[in-house]
């Protein structure tokens, strides 16, 4: 009798406990604020007995999708009768061999935002509702449904995967499995395509912020050929807008608009600042967008955002929360 | 009534085990001082380097009291009060900025690293999506 017991076999021969077999079904395209639907195809072999396991699936997903909220996680499995259900795993609940982390921190330190370039994106990590005694030998064969709305932004992005049971939680690469999709693309949603998938000529972290956040401006000058490339510095001109009317800028390459050079070799830059301190913005008054441009030490080189008649006007970041 | 004598002597036999207690009062903790930032992560990812945080400075005082110098975005962005929920086995730590009666709380961590006492702070300073950590050690300066 198969019942109460769950687990894979199968690919015993790549010693792995837990499994994604083949991809994870997904469409190339989807329409920002619908739901999208991710199949996934995994098992889990059991090499020793257990009592009293779950199931565990981590997605990686941005963070603006506010995923937590919509997404629903299912499986059919080969021992169980019918859908089966998981609930995202409360924050008290801790994944062994974790480091005392959290189950999403501990996905985030091990996997990161996994191949995207910009990490605003978050694990959420579901367990199923039905616990399992498993026994040495034993299979389970399931196929998971992931179902989320999509965020509002159009975007690009990588979704990521993982599996494993309870029992072991992040025992190692040898026991646990993960996958990371083709780049999807969300469309006919709001504002400039965020790219998560290839590194742009600009970028900023995070995605959304408020002026009391702290904000990383790059340049990735190697991206594509550009004025600013075998410059030896490179400055953030900026001019920051408020709720009343007010405009403060740092236009004149100086100590305090210099960018961060990321690494000895490359082209990459950046600035990191608290926009209202960076700016002197009074209290009494806000931020409500920035705009900026790359500039070389005596200004006369820049590099700017291009339109489509080839004019060349400032990148905006807009303040906002999700 | 074997039974009751079994459970008896189970008892009593028990009992020779049983050594002295001794009073152990675990020590009132205390964070007064002046802290200084030592690592900052920003969703997690550490970004200490990418910004001068060296200046900020969290002062907690004896009365309860505490003041921030050389401000960078955090919990609180007033000057107020502090508390700790236990001040034994502390969890929490209460800030009641300015002169309102509205407190935030967040999480205290107050581990001791390579002999060095640490106050870690989680919080969101903007959007609530951000989150901040910032690990401190006592300024000396």
């Amino acid at each position: 009798m198969y019942t109460n017991l769950v687990v894979v076999a199968l690919l015993y021969i790549a010693g792995q406990c837990a499994y994604i077999e083949g991809d994870v079904a997904h469409e190339s395209v989807y329409v920002a604020g619908e739901e999208a639907t991710f199949k996934m195809s995994g098992a889990w072999d059991v090499q020793e007995d257990r009592q009293n396991v779950r199931l565990i699936l981590g997605y990686l997903v941005p963070k603006s999708w506010k995923a937590g909220e919509t997404t629903k996680v299912t499986y059919v499995s080969n021992i169980d009768e019918g859908e089966m259900t998981m609930s995202l795993i409360p924050s008290d609940v801790l994944p062994k061999n974790g480091n005392g982390l959290t189950w999403p921190a501990a996905l985030r330190a091990e996997f990161g935002f996994g191949p995207n370039v910009l990490d605003d994106m978050e694990w959420l990590v579901y367990q199923s509702d039905k616990v399992y005694s498993a026994i040495n030998g034993e299979d389970l064969k399931f196929t998971a449904t992931f179902k989320t709305v999509t965020g509002l932004q159009n975007m690009r992005v990588r979704l990521g995967f993982f599996l494993n049971h309870d029992d072991d939680g992040l025992g190692g690469s040898d026991h646990y499995t993960t996958y990371f999709t083709d780049c999807i693309e969300i469309i006919e949603g709001k504002g400039a395509v965020i790219d998560f998938c290839e590194l742009q000529l600009y970028s900023v972290q995070p995605l959304t912020a408020t002026p009391d956040d702290i904000i990383t401006f790059s340049f990735q000058g190697d991206i594509e050929a550009n004025e600013l490339q075998g410059e030896s510095a490179i400055y953030f001109n900026a001019t920051a807008f408020t709720d009343k009317g007010n405009v403060y800028a740092i236009a004149a390459s100086g100590e305090k608009n210099k960018m961060m050079k990321e690494s000895t070799f490359g082209n990459s830059w950046s600035i990191t600042f608290w926009p209202a301190g960076y700016f002197n913005v009074p209290d009494d008054e806000e931020i409500t967008q920035i705009e900026y441009f790359f500039q070389n030490e005596d200004g006369s080189k820049k590099v700017m955002r291009v339109l489509e008649d080839a004019s060349e006007v400032p990148f905006l970041y807009s303040f906002g929360c999700l | 009534m074997v039974y009751m004598l079994a459970v008896l002597f189970l008892f009593i036999s028990c009992e020779e085990f049983i050594q002295e207690e001794k009073a152990y009062v675990e020590a009132a903790k205390t964070v007064e001082g002046s802290w200084k930032i030592i690592q900052a992560y920003r969703n997690d990812v550490d970004i200490t380097h990418l910004m001068d945080f060296s200046r900020f400075r969290l002062n907690f005082k004896a009365d309860h009291s505490y003041s921030i110098d050389h401000y960078l975005p955090f919990l609180v962005d007033k000057n107020g009060t502090w508390e700790l929920d236990d001040p034994q086995y502390p969890f929490k730590i209460l800030f009641a900025p300015g002169s309102g009666t509205e407190t935030v709380e967040t999480k205290l961590n107050f581990p001791i690293v390579k002999g060095i006492r640490q106050i870690r702070l989680s919080f969101s300073a903007g959007c609530a999506e951000n989150s901040y950590t910032y690990v401190f050690e006592e300024a000396t300066n």
